[in-house]
């Protein structure tokens, strides 16, 4: 009897513990029981919004994903103001740049102030570009920054953050030189890696300072209220913000969530107001024909790389093959179905060309012999160039394999180029899939034949697109030179004339088109749900989502 | 009883020390960096995170650290969820995995054992039948269609429980219903066919012999020997449910643990792995020993002897 109640005992422990292990944090996790009712059920001045999941840090520094990037939109606010379309004055109010385009010089609103009441100053700014460039933050994004005099040197080969051209004149003056012209340096001023950040705060806390609303000081339009991880991120008006008069919402939340259908489902329940493309492909068809969703163009390409160092894919006729033989219509028709449009170049449609209204796509189609890939497919075309290879109707091709990461999508989209290389051209390729982390590694080392890939615009700019292929580049994925591109493209970033620029690169994308070291699938689309009343926002051409002006009407 | 404990004390300890082993070294054995991205990040920057996250040291002296640091109870920084500590994210997120487990339990045990006992008292007849198609489709639906069915009808059509979170037990109601729906079935089958059994002893002929009320046979002496194979699905199930579930819990937007054991895996997120793992291999350790525990309770013949 006494061993019973012994080990009766231990269970009744075990139990007791296990129980008030989940009580304990439990109860203050969902303590707000009558918060806006069992539905969810959005108050006027609040919004819901799906933009991603989890994210792995929300500091300026270390993100690279569109998601945080929109979240950072609200939060900070960097020297110009992307917020309304156009460039806007931000904390700068306004700016200089000389005569030959190297220098700026930004001039600080004197009443613009961080959430805790602090002015921003221009040792913010220099601090916080620096962090970015410092080889020890070790941020992704450095690279967009080496359009500064120094940068490139003190990131990457030892150099010394004094030499960078980055420096404030005085608490209101913040001035820095560049290596050339660039003509989208205030797009880039405003971009969601060069907003300031506190070094108080960060020197105190180092890369925790992100954890809490306490230490996570901002300067933008909102400030955060609480990150309840997988959860959801609440963000509330900032009151020291010197533009508040023209915010409206005064809470958003940023729902977390992994599962698209999920997020679908939540939608349609209504416990999700604004629904930013997490909706699953297939149901993308039926919810634009019942008017619940619209499609926005979003400037990213799908595409896949050859392996221009290895046989077959060496031999451009090869390549250009291949690119040919796909039949672009059929695959946003029947497999990506979210009316994405062809990628019959390189540059997505939506890139601003200095003069008129044209895009980058039209003007190549005008002037320099675009679209430089069919619709459909240009089958007959296709067989010349492999026969001229040595591969006449497909006979003696070598087995190779095209690789994709884990998705539903990308594989319906390889099981159709699979198809149509094989009746097109009459060659058998194996497709395969891996996990995202190992597809990453296997692509970067150039360990493959075919390999799936996406690229999207940081700034509207083709230079976002046409820098990639350098032969220097860590981007480069193709592991593609030519020469006559890099000269191409390096004068291009050297000159301090717009219309040459261009015309340079629309040189270097004819070129890249020639040589075909990748093959352009679909430009993507974003697909959006959000209620009929809710109005102001602003898609801007790269993606990111302002709410900053968006109310329930 | 003592001298068992500590035997068995023992052997856990070893238990986890081969689990942190295996699994530290399969981790490292994956392809794969918590850095790579679609960004390609240039070689210098590179060597800064590896000097960071101390990966550039040779994998015998990671392991040994990592060692030390378990004995401190101390799993280190995410590498992923840049900022967050390991033991910060298990004290948070367990919690939710563990509220929803305990309530899936609780149905597991309500529905599951009764609609077993209803089988067997009512062996082949309608009622058995039924019980049992139901039990059939538990084990073969998996949980996720149940979860987006339930969630699709009575969520976003009918509008009977909201779709996502946890925040009420209002909201655990589908999420349990996914997560309990085969331990249901699988528990009825048990309590079902060993019920049978035992109705057919003799030790039941007797207690009906004394002239011992129905219910009494069937709660007192039968239900007690039936339910010893439960018990054992018990300890596993527990360890199982209340570690949360990384399908249920993505579906259903529930903010548990399960989520960042399979995600930290994908992110290649080692510290995370690893102290998830550690978590979860003492969790199912202690379960394991409190069936042992509840078998002698249940069953005086059974003795917990070296």
């Amino acid at each position: 009897m006494k061993k019973r109640l012994i080990a009766a005992l231990v269970i009744a422990v075990m139990v007791v513990s296990v129980f008030a292990g989940c009580g304990a944090k439990g109860t203050k996790d969902n303590g707000s029981k009558n918060e806006g009712g069992k539905r969810g059920g959005t108050a006027k001045d609040t919004v819901t919004a799906i933009f991603g999941s989890e994210p792995g840090t929300i500091d300026p520094a270390l993100n690279q994903t569109l998601d945080v990037g929109t979240y950072l939109a609200h939060l900070f606010e960097g020297l110009t103001d992307l917020s309304q379309g156009g460039i806007k004055p931000g904390v700068a109010k306004s700016w200089d740049i000389s005569e030959d385009g190297t220098k700026y010089t930004f001039h600080l609103r004197e009443d613009a102030k961080w959430s805790d009441g602090k002015p921003v100053t221009a040792y913010d700014f220099e601090y916080a570009w620096k962090r970015v460039l410092n080889p020890e933050t070790a941020s992704p994004y450095a690279y967009i920054l080496y359009v500064i005099k120094g940068a490139y040197e003190y990131t990457e080969q030892g150099g010394k953050a004094e030499d960078v051209a980055i420096k404030a004149v005085d608490e209101k003056t913040f001035e820095v030189e560049l290596v050339g012209r660039t003509p989208y340096f205030l797009e880039l001023a405003g971009f969601m890696v060069t907003v300031p950040v506190r070094q108080d705060i960060i020197e105190q806390y180092g890369e925790s300072w992100t954890q809490s609303p306490e230490t996570y000081i901002s300067n933008g339009a909102y400030k955060l209220k609480e990150w309840k991880h997988q959860d959801e991120l609440v963000v509330v008006k900032n009151e020291n913000y010197w533009n508040k008069d023209e915010i409206k919402l005064n809470e958003i939340r940023f729902k977390l969530m992994d599962d698209d259908d999920a997020a679908l489902s939540a939608t349609e329940a209504g416990e999700i107001d604004v629904n930013y493309a997490h909706i699953p492909p297939t149901a993308i068809p039926g919810l634009v024909a019942q008017g619940k969703a619209e499609i926005l163009p979003d400037l990213t390409t799908y595409f896949y790389d050859f392996n221009t160092k290895r046989a077959p894919f060496d031999d451009v006729r090869v390549r250009k093959a291949f690119a040919l033989a796909i039949d672009r219509q059929y695959i946003i028709d029947k497999v990506a179905m979210a009316n994405q449009k062809p990628a019959i170049g390189w540059v997505p449609y939506g890139m601003p060309e200095p003069e008129g209204d044209k895009d980058f796509r039209e003007v190549a189609e005008e002037k320099y012999g675009a679209p430089y890939l069919p619709v459909n497919a240009n089958v007959e075309e296709a067989r010349k160039l492999l026969a001229e290879a040595g591969y006449p109707n497909g006979e003696g091709f070598p087995e190779v394999e095209l690789i994709y990461n884990t998705s539903e999508g990308h594989k319906m989209i390889a099981e159709a180029v699979q198809n149509q290389l094989k009746e097109n051209l009459g060659v058998n390729i194996k497709i395969s899939n891996m996990e995202w982390n190992v597809f990453v590694e296997e692509r970067n080392k150039h360990n493959f034949d075919i390999a799936r890939d996406g690229w999207g615009a940081d700034y509207a700019d083709p230079m976002s697109f046409l820098d990639m292929w350098l032969s220097t580049s860590g981007n480069n994925t193709a592991a593609w030179e030519n020469k006559e591109y890099d000269e191409l493209i390096n004068k291009a970033m050297s000159t301090g004339d717009q219309k040459e620029r261009f015309e340079l690169m629309h040189k270097a994308e004819q070129i890249l088109m020639e040589e075909m070291p990748i093959l352009p699938v679909y430009y993507y689309t974003k697909t959006v749900m959000y209620p009929e009343n809710f109005e102001g926002w602003y898609f801007s051409p790269v993606g990111i989502f302002y709410l900053h002006r968006a109310e329930f009407k | 009883m003592f001298g068992y404990m500590i035997k068995r004390f023992a052997y856990s300890i070893f238990t986890l020390f081969v689990i942190i082993t295996i699994t530290f070294f399969l981790m490292h054995a994956i392809p794969g960096n918590v850095y790579n991205s679609e960004k390609n990040l240039p070689p210098a920057i590179v060597e800064n995170i590896r000097a960071k996250y101390g990966l550039d040291k040779p994998l015998s002296e990671q392991y040994f650290t990592m060692l030390k640091n378990t004995l401190k109870l101390d799993f280190g920084i995410s590498m992923k969820n840049r900022g967050r500590p390991v033991n910060d994210i298990i004290t948070e997120h367990f919690p939710h995995s563990a509220r929803l487990g305990i309530f899936s339990i609780t149905l597991c045990l309500f529905i599951g054992i009764p609609l077993g006992i209803l089988s067997a008292l009512k062996k082949d007849k309608w009622q058995d039948r039924l019980a049992m198609i139901i039990a059939t489709l538990g084990v073969s639906v998996p949980g996720f269609v149940v979860a987006v069915l339930t969630q699709y009808l009575l969520g976003v059509k009918l509008k009977w429980f909201p779709v996502i979170g946890d925040k009420t037990i209002y909201h655990l109601i589908l999420p349990a219903i996914a997560l309990s729906f085969l331990p249901i079935s699988f528990i009825a089958r048990l309590v079902r066919s060993s019920m049978v059994e035992v109705l057919e002893q003799d030790y039941i002929r007797t207690a009906r012999a004394k002239g011992l009320s129905e219910r009494v046979v069937i709660y007192k002496h039968a239900l007690k020997n039936s339910i010893m194979p439960v018990v054992t699905y018990l300890g596993p199930l527990i360890a199982g449910v209340l570690t949360g579930s990384f399908v249920i819990e993505s579906i259903f937007n529930i903010p548990g643990l399960g989520r960042y054991f399979v995600t930290s895996i994908s992110n290649r997120d080692y510290t995370v792995t690893m102290g998830v793992t550690i978590f979860y291999a003492v969790f199912l350790v202690l379960m394991n020993f409190a069936v042992d525990v509840l078998y002698t309770v249940l069953d005086p013949r059974i003795k917990l002897k070296n």
